[in-house]
């Protein structure tokens, strides 16, 4: 079964910048999926049709079997997301804000303490979220993504801005999360982080989807004899290369 | 407690979110402090200077009371949204399985809080400093009740042009129970107003809530149906407006900054 499916989505701005174009995109119940594209491809566009912030203009999104548009609220406890450029609210702690998303979600107050532990924060709980570094803020914003048990969870760019050894430590975590079931839909510009985390990849270019597969499956779709052993960098770039420079002519 | 429904524990997170912003935060506690004693011991001193009568002083003392009722239960619902959106959280409460409403009752519990502990200051001074005394506590708790119905209303309001214009929102929803407040007659009959406003203030439940506090001093006819009638189209439409609001926020791609 699949945790989401995205078919004909399509989403434009003010001005009338289509930033989806007729996505279709299907995500596998415990996948780690990557949405990989350049700045501006759509991708937190898309994520933001799966959990309810943004409404498509066309087309539907289903996240475990639920039609986000009619049953939002019911999604709504059923996933969660992470993102690489929150702001955090000052002057409380990781706890008392644990606490408090514990109880927007109706989690139970002993899950505080399971995703203080689990994201290896127990020994800061007390600690003043907006003074953590970027690595233990990042895990906190795991930890709240994590609140209320989530079937899926939205990764927006998890590892940005984090030293290696931070950005190691939240790709263990996000295996670890996986391996207890939960599907997750991963975007990131790091193309190492997609290839070594990932089961199956989407490249978005322009609002559209350009490839899907696995890792081996895309390198396929570039390999030639100019490009004998492709990289995932390279698959990234000539096929949305190729995607921006049609959309430009 | 720990036990409630889903939607109260919604509720029961924004007031416990803004109690840990109101107890870290001293310029919050100037709130509940500093800033209605400002105006309840500037306007008090000023009517006292010119008169002891204490219909006056019962004006000054109820109306301002009321007014921060309505002011905070109007800010309370809203603080905490802007709040989320200044500090670049807003995706991660509105991802969360909440209602509109559920922001505005947990403002409300928080209203609630601060109002009795300026209701306890106002009273208070007002006894020591101007021998007030409130005459007819049941007429006057349901003039306060009133107040605090208005506050909601605007609440509501408030919420639907956050939504709607986030961080552009703050300056409307900071002039909007004041400016209200003083269409609705505070400290005086409407009748001071040209005809025009007169009109519009006779159809805000604001001028009736004032008025049912007023007319425990007998300087106004206190008509609950009046209020009655003008609060509930103001409930409704707000409602309608912010559901409206949010949809379209949601439509827009607005209801959030993402990046």
């Amino acid at each position: 079964m699949d945790a989401v499916v995205a078919r004909q989505v399509s989403k434009s701005f003010a001005g009338g910048r289509q930033a989806l174009s007729r996505v279709d995109l299907a995500i596998a119940e415990g996948a780690i999926h990557g949405l990989l594209g350049p700045n501006g491809a759509g991708k937190t566009t898309l994520i933001g049709t799966m959990v309810g912030l943004t409404a498509p203009d066309e087309g539907t999104v289903e996240v475990c079997g639920l039609d986000v548009g009619r049953h939002l609220h019911r999604v709504q406890t059923l996933v969660n997301m992470v993102r690489g450029f929150s702001g955090v609210i000052e002057k409380v702690t990781a706890r008392e804000l644990l606490t408090y998303y514990a109880h927007l979600y109706d989690a139970p107050l002993a899950r505080v303490d399971e995703v203080l532990r689990l994201t290896g924060l127990w020994e800061r709980r007390h600690q003043e979220v907006a003074l953590l570094s970027s690595g233990w803020r990042q895990r906190f914003f795991i930890a709240k993504g994590l609140i209320n048990r989530p079937r899926v969870l939205f990764l927006d760019e998890p590892t940005v801005g984090l030293d290696v050894d931070a950005a190691l430590a939240v790709r263990d975590l996000i295996r670890e999360i996986n391996r207890e079931g939960c599907t997750i839909l991963l975007t990131t510009h790091y193309m190492r982080e997609a290839e070594d985390l990932c089961s199956t990849i989407a490249l978005i270019a322009d609002g559209r989807i350009v490839a899907e597969g696995d890792p081996a499956a895309l390198k396929a779709l570039v390999r030639g004899p100019d490009l004998p052993a492709p990289t995932l960098e390279d698959v990234f770039l000539r096929l949305t290369r190729q995607t921006l420079e049609v959309a430009d002519a | 407690m720990l036990e409630l429904k889903a939607p109260f524990r919604r509720v029961y997170a924004h007031a416990y979110h803004i109690t840990l912003s109101l107890r870290r935060d001293a310029f919050r506690l100037l709130d509940v402090t500093l800033w209605p004693l400002v105006l309840f011991l500037s306007m008090g001193l000023f009517a006292q200077s010119f008169t002891r009568d204490p219909r006056v002083i019962g004006l000054v003392v109820l109306g301002a009371l009321g007014w921060r009722i309505i002011y905070h239960f109007q800010m309370e619902a809203v603080q905490l949204y802007m709040d989320n959106y200044w500090q670049g959280m807003i995706e991660h409460v509105m991802i969360a399985p909440l209602k509109w409403w559920e922001f505005v009752l947990g403002g409300a519990i928080s209203a609630v809080v601060k109002i009795l502990v300026i209701a306890f200051s106002f009273l208070l001074l007002g006894r020591v400093l101007f021998g007030f005394t409130v005459r007819t506590p049941l007429a006057t708790l349901s003039g306060l009740l009133a107040c605090a119905a208005c506050g909601l209303v605007l609440a509501i309001f408030s919420m639907g042009v956050a939504f709607l214009k986030r961080g552009d929102a703050f300056a409307f929803i900071f002039a909007f129970p004041d400016v209200i407040a003083v269409l609705s007659g505070v400290f005086y009959p409407v009748t001071v107003f040209p005809r025009p406003v007169q009109v519009f203030a006779q159809i805000l439940p604001t001028t009736h809530a004032f008025n049912l506090l007023k007319a425990t001093l007998g300087q106004a006819p206190g008509e609950p149906g009046m209020f009655l009638a003008t609060l509930f189209p103001w409930l409704v439409a707000g409602a309608v407006f912010t559901q409206w609001a949010l949809a379209k926020a949601r439509r827009e791609g607005k209801l959030v900054k993402m990046k």
